[in-house]
């Protein structure tokens, strides 16, 4: 069963539909006393995907809603599953005292995804991309941002090509990927990435004076503070990805350590054929991470 | 290929790996450093400490973003330590020192990071109760509260023994 309209539901009920439609794109985890509870569609993936059983609420009406739920002190476990298979979960958490006859207050606190879920046993990077396109006097111009959100280092690059953005996209290895809503090769993006790793694409704005945003976030004086990393349309790129990963953390602010200029003068940039012969990142048999070089 | 002890070396060889370079004072400055390396065999002590080493950026990121837990804080004690404990090694320790501000490291934050030391080591009293991420406060620091960690960490066996004392009652 699918949330309906026009289905009259308990006041807690009506919270959680509420809420799930502020963040569609994610399994909301519906905090009810010692418990998370899913529901609907979110509490059949999670009973397939974690393993749960999937039981239903109000079993005899003509309607009965699915749930599925998981203690809150072993939520962690459960989180790590769901977000490895390349979900977003939105945890909404009890923000008021129970009080007889009236309903406890919820807000989602923050929204685990696999860009911002953070594992310290995990030694590679986790990277986060955010994309930026401009048109230029000489074309268009694609702009990347990219950073593990767990140490706070964040880097940027202009390509001048689709071609070139690929390329360095499949170095990086992105866990998440954001673009704007006028980016017009998402599916691309998308298509190539998720080939050769479980990368979960995600449309999001660009904030409106993406300066000042940076600004006001990083606390510094002037965004010339950063030198040539944010520059021309990085600024962009940069802001979209410091704009999500904050709608994420909510009341917390992103640690921002250093934003730099990547440059490769000294690197040779490798294409996607001699990263596959060299099985840098994953084997030619298996195609896993296991018997591959790193 | 991977034989790295800490995660900053783990990311670190990533990158050399994925990054190759073309510039030869490059390529020869890493090939010195292995020189180094390979030549100096009490750096065998250095590579033991560094296995003790945690992920300092990334517990940062967990006290900050994630939640308070004592263990974080224990981690960061035993790492921090390495580096500032003058009771464990105190040569080896200034020769860490001395290379540490030779890569940059500035005098300012040295003196932030050994007060952060300080103090965390002042409030750690027993660093073994706190491996369990439920106890901030030691067990036996009051009574009252260690009926109520009873409750909240072990209620099954509260449930039995009421469930126990209601069959000798009935």
């Amino acid at each position: 069963m699918t949330i309906m309209e026009k289905v009259s539901y308990t006041p807690a009920m009506q919270q959680y539909v509420d809420m799930k439609k502020q963040y569609a794109d994610c399994i909301l985890f519906f905090r009810l006393g010692d418990f998370y509870e899913t529901f609907f569609e979110d509490a059949k993936i999670c009973s397939k995907v974690l393993d749960l059983v999937l039981t239903s609420k109000n079993k005899n009406s003509a309607n009965p809603i699915p749930m599925a739920g998981i203690p809150y002190h072993s939520a962690e476990k459960y989180i790590q599953k769901l977000v490895a298979h390349g979900y977003k979960i939105a945890i909404a958490e009890q923000v008021s005292e129970p009080v007889p006859g009236r309903i406890v207050e919820r807000q989602v606190q923050s929204i685990i995804t696999p860009g911002t879920y953070i594992q310290e046993s995990q030694k590679n990077f986790a990277y986060t991309c955010a994309i930026y396109y401009q048109m230029q006097p000489d074309g268009y111009h694609y702009h990347l941002a990219w950073g593990d959100f767990s140490l706070g280092d964040y880097q940027t690059k202009s390509f001048a090509s689709m071609d070139d953005l690929q390329k360095m996209l499949l170095l990086l290895r992105p866990v998440e990927c954001i673009v704007d809503p006028e980016f017009p090769y998402t599916d691309d993006i998308k298509v190539r990435l998720q080939h050769y790793t479980k990368c979960l694409l995600s449309v999001y704005d660009v904030p409106v004076n993406p300066d000042l945003y940076i600004q006001d976030h990083c606390r510094v004086q002037t965004i010339a503070s950063f030198g040539k990393a944010l520059e021309s349309g990085r600024l962009e790129a940069f802001a979209l990805l410091l704009h999500y990963l904050q709608y994420t953390q909510k009341s917390v602010m992103v640690r921002v350590v250093r934003v730099a200029l990547h440059s490769h003068e000294k690197d040779v940039l490798l294409d996607e054929v001699t990263m596959k012969n060299l099985e840098l990142f994953s084997s030619s048999y298996e195609h896993s991470e296991k018997y591959s070089l790193i | 290929l991977d034989n790295t002890y800490t995660s900053g070396g783990a990311r670190l060889l990533r990158h050399i790996l994925s990054h190759p370079v073309h510039d030869m004072s490059v390529l020869t400055q890493r090939q010195q450093q292995i020189q180094y390396c390979l030549q100096h065999n009490d750096l065998y002590v250095m590579h033991q400490l560094l296995r003790q080493v945690h992920d300092i950026p990334k517990m940062v990121s967990t006290i900050l973003y994630k939640q308070l837990t004592p263990v974080s804080f224990v981690k960061l004690r035993s790492t921090l330590a390495i580096f500032l404990d003058e009771r464990h090694n105190p040569k080896l320790l200034r020769e860490v020192i001395v290379l540490l501000q030779r890569i940059g490291l500035d005098e300012t934050v040295l003196d932030g990071v050994r007060n952060l030391y300080n103090y965390l080591d002042q409030l750690i009293v027993d660093a073994e109760a706190m491996g369990n991420n439920d106890h901030f406060i030691r067990d036996g620091y009051s009574e009252d509260i260690d009926a109520l960690k009873k409750v909240a960490f072990h209620s099954d066996d509260l449930l039995l023994t009421y469930q126990q004392e209601l069959v000798q009652y009935t």
